[in-house]
């Protein structure tokens, strides 16, 4: 996803941007999981991933 | 003057009748006893004297019925007995019985044990692993955790999405599906569900046919914290239904399961990142063409605040036009032996508004339906309130899709570049704006759906 901030005349927005061109717009809310994978890009938790094999 | 005997009224003189008159007095005491006694006349060796009704000097002559119990001994289920005297037996199945609302069911062959009443409101259940084979257990309604269990809730439409590593994607409510690596050749879908009964739904992860791909391919359910600590430090059984396609190709037919604990609070992302991440549950289901239940019982941490349930395959080789498996009606629920499935909510309405916690389509399906109410501020900019049919688990972020106009006076506009603020947004509704000229300043504004089946996406999801 990619991040923007978009400037209205009442106010500044957070906008997510998915692979497919879905727009989001994002609250700055600590407890929302887009606003925190938007803090912590890199953080592990946002990586989906699975390990193989029993 | 003659008179009576005392007792059996036979006939007999007074000391002052004449002499003369005696042998006439012996007669009739003779005639009279001889009539009283008649009964004991007859008989055989061995019988016995009997009464043969209420009236006095009536027997009947009957063979005895001795009695030939020697003793009485206890038998299964019955405490005393004896061989002389007053004998006492007792039911000893009534004396294991020692409070209100006791049960005394059977522990096996001729064997039983006192089963106390539950507490109040818990309904009684078979389960195979208690001594007993019966359980007190909770309330059915809201036993299971798993939100749309049963796949049937897809606010998202029922098109197969693709699966990819970079983020989760929901073929149906409350149910993400991702793979360990890679973008394409792997998707996950809703389906009617034909061959098991009492499930319409099912959701299928698949492989694309011809597709070389070997990444993991799973399917899964976060739990948010509020939903996961009641069954902290507690023993907990999660079941599905599971089948897999003709040409399923991981190896031994394999569905890994895994159930992930976490110490943390609402975190989103795969269970084996959590905070404090365990992993109580992991195991191997084989899967055949056919649905089988599988169920797992273990018992959670008591530091557990999140769970979160999580099903994946690992492809091998090139896929067959069937390499997919099916998974439907999860359950996670308290106790050690899944019970039959039921919805988390109940009815198909308490689904839908649990599934609305966390994501809502607002689509009305009608064109120029309506959806909030607002006010043009400018000539050419309007706000509007919309309110989400349910309060969501946080301030959720919003997506438009298609065409929405606003109408005020007779005059109908559509709204372009529809905005959502942050601070203009709640866990109940939002404040959105937009730009749409001709509008009079000043005017009520009504949001409605233009021709084009437009949605707002609103998403609260972990």
């Amino acid at each position: 996803m990619k991040y923007e901030i978009r400037k209205t005349e009442l106010s500044e927005c957070l906008v997510g941007i998915d692979d497919d061109g879905t727009e989001w717009f994002i609250p700055k809310d600590p407890a929302n999981a887009d606003y925190q994978r938007y803090l912590n890009p890199e953080a592990e938790q946002s990586t989906p991933s699975v390990t193989s094999g029993e | 003057m003659a008179t009576v005997t005392p007792n059996f009224n036979w006939p007999v003189p007074t000391s002052t009748d004449l002499v003369k008159d005696g042998a006439t007095a012996i007669e009739a005491l003779g005639d009279s006893i001889d009539a009283s006694l008649v009964d004991l006349k007859g008989g055989t060796t061995g019988q016995v004297l009997s009464k043969n009704s209420n009236t006095d000097m009536d027997f009947v002559w009957v063979t005895d019925a001795a009695g030939d119990i020697t003793g009485v001994t206890a038998g299964t289920g019955i405490s005393g007995g004896g061989t002389s005297g007053t004998v006492t037996v007792t039911n000893s199945m009534a004396t294991a019985i020692t409070t209100k609302g006791d049960l005394v069911p059977g522990t096996g062959s001729g064997t039983f044990a006192r089963l106390a009443a539950g507490s109040n409101g818990e309904t009684l259940v078979a389960d195979s692993s208690t001594s007993t084979g019966l359980r007190w257990q909770g309330s059915a309604i809201g036993k299971n955790a798993a939100i749309n269990g049963a796949c049937e809730i897809a606010q998202r439409g029922t098109a197969a999405v693709t699966l990819t590593a970079a983020s989760f994607l929901y073929p149906v409510d409350r149910f993400f599906a991702g793979r360990s690596s890679g973008t394409t050749g792997a998707t996950a879908q809703q389906f009617t569900s034909t061959s098991l009964d009492g499930f319409q739904y099912a959701v299928r992860v698949q492989r694309t046919a011809a597709g070389t791909s070997t990444n993991d391919l799973y399917i899964g359910q976060s739990f948010e914290t509020a939903n996961s600590i009641p069954f902290a430090n507690k023993t907990v059984v999660v079941s599905f239904y599971a089948r897999k396609g003709a040409d399923y190709s991981p190896t031994a037919s394999a569905l890994s399961v895994r159930f992930y604990t976490g110490t943390g609070t609402d975190q989103s992302g795969l269970g084996s990142a959590f905070t404090g991440s365990a992993t109580p549950i992991s195991q191997t289901a084989t899967l055949t063409t056919d649905w089988q239940r599988f169920q797992y019982t273990v018992t959670l941490a008591s530091t557990a605040k999140q769970m979160q349930f999580l099903a994946f395959c690992t492809p091998t080789g090139t896929a067959g036009a069937a390499d997919y498996y099916d998974i439907t009606g999860l359950q996670v629920e308290l106790g050690s032996i899944a019970t039959p499935f039921s919805r988390s909510q109940g009815t198909i309405q308490g689904e839908l508004a649990a599934c609305q916690r966390y994501f809502e389509r607002m689509q009305t399906g009608s064109v120029d339906a309506p959806v909030g109410m607002g006010v043009a501020y400018l000539s050419n900019a309007a706000l509007v309130y919309v309110q989400w049919q349910v309060p969501k688990r946080v301030i959720p972020s919003i997506s438009f899709a298609g065409t929405w106009e606003l109408i005020g006076g007779n005059t109908i506009i559509t709204l372009t570049s529809p905005v959502v603020s942050g601070n203009a947004t709640s866990v109940f509704g939002m404040q959105m704006s937009g730009t749409a000229t001709g509008m009079t300043q000043g005017n009520a504004q009504l949001l409605r759906a233009g021709t084009d089946a437009p949605y707002i996406d609103i998403s609260g999801e972990l």
